[in-house]
Order: C-alpha cells, then sequence, then structure tokens
C-alpha cells in the first residue's frame, strides 16, 4: 500500500478503500477476511492529527508513505506489537525498511519517504501523531526546539530507533487504546495522554542527551534484542518473572552485559523495572475501581496481602487501601 | 491584617493589584513577599492552551483576607488547596465554581498557603465540555448548581499530580508544557468523577428532569432574598408542583441539606460576606437579612462560624 496523505483522517478512508469496506466517523474496522481491530483517527484542537490502532492482519502489510517535498510535518509513532504466530515473511524487502515488532518510539519528517511491514499474525497496537514545527514552538521555546530537531535528526540517520517503549509509555497507550465511548469526557481523556506521550518523549529524549550518551552507541540489534527481554519481563505478573539466565540465553548476552545495557535502555535495573511495572499495573487494576484490592493483588502474583500492600507502599508512599481516602499522611 | 479586595477574572490583573496592595513590585512571572507580609511568593504563569493559573506558596506573616466583590462577567475557576497551620494540621481540597459570586478566603498568620488557581472563561469551558458525550450533562449540571462550588477532598493521585506540576526538579525548557498536561489531568479528573457523581445521584433520586429545573425555581425563591420571612413550605410547595413531603425530601437529597437549614446556611455566608466587605454595620447586616436584633443575628452567627461578628 502506498499513500502519501499529511492527515490521518484522509488515511484512514486509504486505508478503507484498500480493504474494500467504508470507515465512518474516521472509525475502521478490519474486514473478517483481512483480519481483526480498528483503526480511528481524530483532530487535536491544536491541529495535531492522531491515529489510533489496534490491529491484527492476515497477510504482511507493507506501507510506503511517499515524501511530500512541499508539506513539511512530523510524524511521531508508538508500536507495540505482540506475534501472535511466527511467520517468515514472505518475498524481498528493502534494507530501510522498518519493522514495527521493534517496540520503538520513532519520529520521522515528512521529507523522507518511509517504509513500514506490519507481519501477519502480529498484533500491532500503535498510536501516532503528525504534527507541525509550529506546534512544538506552542510548547516550546524556540532554541529547544531547534536544538531536538537537530539532534534527534542526525541521530536518526545514525541509528534507524532512539527510544524504546519503556513502561511508563506503555500505561499511556493502553489508556489510549482502551478507552470506551461510554467514557464521559473521553475526549479530553485522549487527548491528555497523547500529550504525555508527546512530553515524555521530549523530556527523555533531552534528558539522555545531557546524561549519557552510551545508549546511542548501542548497535540497532542488540536494541531489539533488549527490547525482546523486556516485553518478556512485563508480559504476565501473575507468574514468577524469568530468571537473569533465561533472560541471558535469550538476549545472547553475557548476565553482565544484559543487566548492564537494559539498565542504559530503561533507566533502571532489571528487576526493578519489573517491580516498578508490576505496582504500575496494580495501580492501573485499583483505578478502574472494578476489582477488590486482594483480586488485583493476585492479579500481580501476590499471593499474600499484606505482602502485595507493603510492596505497594514501598513504590507510591500510600498502601492500596489509603489510594482514595484523601487524607494521607 | 491585610485586605486584598477586588472584582477581577483575569489573575495577570489580580497579580497587579495584590503587589500594589502589598507594596511589592511585580517580576514578570510573580511576586515575593516581603518579610513583614509572608516568606514565599505568588507566581503567575500562562499556558499555551489559553488558561491562566497562579501559583500560591507561602508562610503567612500576618492574617491576609482575599475578598473578591460579585462581578457580572462570568468566569470559572479551579483552585486546589493545600494549607497547613502551625500545628501541621492540614486542609486540602479542590473547588470547581463559577466566579461571579462573592468570595473571601482568610490566609490565618503563621499557616502555610499553598493554592494552585486555574482560570478559565465561560467559552473555553464550553469548548472543552461541548465536545465530550458527558459534555451536556455537566454543562446543564454546572449552571444548575451555580452559583455553589463543586469541591473533592485530595486524593493521593491528585496529590501525585501537583506534586509532578509544583516539582522543582523540573525541567524548565518544558515548564509550560508540563504545567499544562498535568493542569487537563487535573481538570479531566475532576469532571470525570463529577460526572459519575451526578449519574449516581440521578440514578439514586429517580428525579425527572422536569423536577429538577422546579426545584431549581423552589432554591432561588428561597435565598434571593433575606430581608423578609422566608416562604413557607405551602408556598415552596406550590412552586415546585409537588406535595410538601416529596418537596422536602427531593430537596434535602438534591441540595444535601434541609429545606430551611439551606436557607439559614446561605444567611449566614451571606452576613459573613457583608461584614468582611467592611461596608456595613452590624445593624445594616441585621436588618438587610431580616433580623430584628443584633443579638439574635450575633447569636446564630457564632453558633455557625464558631465566632462574633465583632471578631471578624
Amino acid at each position: 500500500m502506498r499513500y502519501s496523505d499529511s492527515v490521518y483522517t484522509d488515511f484512514i478512508q486509504t486505508c478503507a478503500r484498500l480493504f474494500n469496506t467504508k470507515a465512518e466517523k474516521n472509525y475502521l474496522t478490519i474486514p473478517a477476511n483481512y483480519g481483526s481491530g480498528y483503526m480511528a483517527s481524530f483532530m487535536l484542537p491544536e491541529g495535531i492529527s492522531v491515529m489510533l490502532g489496534d490491529t491484527v492482519f492476515k497477510e504482511d502489510l507493507y506501507l510506503q508513505r511517499s515524501p511530500s517535498p512541499n508539506h513539511q510535518f512530523f510524524i511521531l509513532q508508538f508500536n507495540e506489537a505482540f506475534v501472535e504466530r511466527e511467520k517468515p515473511v514472505t518475498g524481498l524487502l528493502d534494507k530501510d525498511v522498518q519493522k514495527v515488532q521493534q517496540n520503538m518510539v520513532l519520529l520521522t519528517n515528512s521529507l523522507i519517504q518511509s517504509k513500514f511491514l506490519l507481519p501477519a499474525y502480529t498484533r500491532v497496537k500503535t498510536v501516532k501523531l503528525i504534527f507541525e514545527k509550529q506546534h512544538l514552538l506552542n510548547i516550546l521555546r524556540q532554541e529547544v526546539a531547534d536544538k531536538f530537531m537537530s539532534v534527534y535528526f542526525s541521530q536518526m540517520v545514525k541509528k534507524a530507533s532512539t527510544e524504546a517503549i519503556d513502561a511508563g509509555y506503555r500505561v499511556l497507550l493502553n489508556d489510549i487504546l482502551k478507552v470506551t465511548d461510554d467514557h464521559p469526557l473521553r475526549f479530553t481523556f485522549t487527548q491528555n495522554r497523547v500529550l504525555l506521550l508527546l512530553e515524555r518523549f521530549l523530556t527523555h529524549f533531552l534528558e539522555r542527551l545531557q546524561d549519557n550518551e552510551r545508549s546511542f552507541k548501542m548497535k540497532d540489534e542488540e536494541v531489539s534484542r533488549l527490547v525482546k527481554v523486556e516485553s518478556l519481563l512485563v508480559k504476565d505478573f501473575a507468574v514468577p518473572p524469568p530468571t537473569i539466565t533465561e533472560l541471558s540465553k535469550i538476549s545472547a548476552m553475557s548476565p553482565t552485559k544484559l543487566k548492564k545495557d537494559f539498565k542504559t535502555i530503561y533507566g533502571l535495573p532489571l528487576y526493578e523495572y519489573f517491580q516498578k511495572n508490576r505496582m504500575m499495573r496494580a495501580k492501573d487494576l485499583l483505578m478502574e475501581e472494578k476489582y477488590a484490592i486482594k483480586e488485583v493483588g493476585m492479579m500481580v502474583g501476590y499471593a499474600n496481602l499484606g505482602h502485595f500492600a507493603a510492596s505497594f507502599k514501598k513504590e507510591f508512599g500510600v498502601l492500596p487501601s489509603e489510594l482514595f481516602s484523601g487524607e494521607a499522611k | 491584617m491585610i485586605r486584598i479586595e477586588h472584582n477581577l477574572t483575569s489573575y495577570e490583573e489580580l497579580l497587579k493589584h495584590i503587589a500594589r496592595v502589598m507594596q511589592l513590585r511585580p517580576s514578570a512571572d510573580g511576586i515575593v513577599l516581603s518579610e513583614d507580609i509572608g516568606t514565599g511568593g505568588i507566581k503567575l504563569l500562562k499556558l499555551p492552551n489559553g488558561l491562566e493559573m497562579l501559583i500560591y506558596d507561602y508562610t503567612a506573616g500576618q492574617d491576609i483576607l482575599f475578598y473578591k466583590r460579585k462581578t457580572a462577567a462570568e468566569s470559572f475557576s479551579f483552585r486546589i488547596d493545600d494549607i497547613t497551620d502551625a500545628n501541621g494540621t492540614a486542609k486540602s481540597s479542590i473547588f470547581f465554581g463559577n466566579t461571579a459570586p462573592e468570595w473571601y478566603h482568610i490566609a490565618n498568620a503563621h499557616t502555610h498557603q499553598k493554592s494552585i488557581n486555574i482560570m478559565m472563561s465561560k467559552d473555553w469551558l464550553q469548548r472543552m465540555l461541548g465536545r465530550e458525550e458527558g459534555g451536556d450533562m455537566l454543562l446543564n449540571f454546572i449552571s444548575l448548581k451555580s452559583p455553589a462550588y463543586h469541591y473533592e477532598q485530595l486524593d493521593v493521585e491528585y496529590r501525585r499530580i501537583l506534586s509532578e506540576m509544583t516539582d522543582p526538579a523540573m525541567n524548565k525548557d518544558f515548564e509550560g508544557f508540563i504545567v499544562q498536561n498535568r493542569v487537563m489531568l487535573v481538570i479531566e479528573r475532576f469532571f470525570t468523577r463529577l460526572c459519575k457523581k451526578i449519574s449516581d445521584v440521578n440514578v439514586n433520586l429517580k428525579m425527572s428532569a422536569e423536577e429538577i429545573v422546579r426545584l431549581k425555581l423552589v432554591e432561588q425563591a428561597l435565598v434571593s432574598d433575606f430581608s423578609s420571612l422566608p416562604p413557607g413550605i405551602n408556598q415552596l410547595s406550590r412552586i415546585a408542583a409537588m406535595s410538601p413531603s416529596k418537596l422536602k425530601i427531593l430537596f434535602k437529597r438534591m441540595y444535601g441539606l434541609p429545606v430551611y437549614q439551606h436557607f439559614q446556611k446561605n444567611r449566614m455566608n451571606k452576613a459573613k460576606a457583608m461584614l468582611l466587605s467592611k461596608k456595613y454595620t452590624l445593624q445594616q447586616v441585621a436588618n438587610e437579612l431580616g433580623y430584628n436584633n443584633v443579638n439574635d443575628l450575633s447569636k446564630t452567627f457564632k453558633k455557625t462560624f464558631d465566632q462574633l461578628p465583632a471578631d471578624i
């Protein structure tokens, strides 16, 4: 599929034509013969175009966006992929094709052609934004925006990817994709989280730039193995996490290198990262106000409610029971 | 005591006004209090999305009275207060309401006042809620219950958002953006929870929209004029087109207090506001509020606020 749309509402229509179906209210349900899931798009009041998707396709989908030389804009995308069935990619691919299973944050520019592969039988959750430089200038001072753009794109040219999807991104992505029609403030809810994604991306990139340059020096292939490690680590909290030995085999790295590089990318040691994610998941579940504290404890792998409460307090400074109690001391 | 009296709905103007009253020189984004007034300051932020914000963070050196007179222009404001007195007892809450009615706040000496105020125009609010599924219900509810304030206690989640908003380690390059995102989270959370509360109430009340409108008329008749006796329950029941017993039950569910307690509470609030304005004598206040003698007023006042009118 080739396209050159600069607004996602147009892109959805292009997709609808490809699948021989119609997209109403900028919402496209993937027809059963092509796969399952949905794509949706909308416009933020600031003029930022947003697309959401949670899809599984039955065939490899190859996307190619032609460059738009007359209209410069930026595309920021957050992708997370879950392989449901391993299957070799059919046909030959150009070297510069981005694979979405990288679980990466990616910023590209409309002047560059971009090629994407969505492999068959892979669940892809995605949030994409199209914005113009003016949007950055609304929220950042000129010199900060300029610095960001120049540094980012010079890194980008050297290496395809610069930022991995970590726990913080994942919470926001899931919130955005999970929200349903019956949320009374759905639009504001989505908008807020989209802007938080942008904030996180911008602040992270510039902070890391100041703190250390190490992560930029890592090989792309190593990064993708670490991404795999991360996804296994946070896959299911109800069962004990994989051991370092197991993870080190999967990543084909020595335990020492694994630990060091993991920390460089995700900011925390392996099991601290695991624990933090587990607690964030627990808090998320509690905030839904659907489950009892005990149930949540079980869902994140605690058999003992006391241990759960203590770990929760260690992470957030309050007991699970105090989460809604108002006056916390 | 320092008195700051105004009828402004622009925080930029208000900050200038405060600086004038306190005889301080404002910088571009705020004022720093002088020693005799307190330690700390007030900061002004204009967010990219058009909202104005004042962040108060100071320990008062003496009592400071903020008194806002009635305004014609309708704006809405959020106040997130976190006030700690000298003994370390904290009072924290989040308010949302129309800025039209008069309003006062006393920052007692030696209390730590941390407060985030967010001002939004009626247009802004309507634009934001207008595109939401639950927006109509909220807008109706807000105009219906005006001028009453809606409030919530600050729970852990609000506190977390708040501490991120005022984090001194924040990357200053992104300050406007970071603060704006947190402000929007607070607004989103407040309205989402308000929506839930309203639907719960409506389900419990099993009240029709028509009945709600008529109860609103009753409430207006009750609090519009304090100088003469309030309308009797029979008269109110005619306005509401329901039996007195039904009226009493529904009124209490909707406004949280029995009919005449609600009347009395509003009457005393008005008394306090009048006294604080320092424009009326106690006798005038008593006349205005339908008391035959000043003593009755003083007694009721003491019962409500635990202080005598003379102590104000």
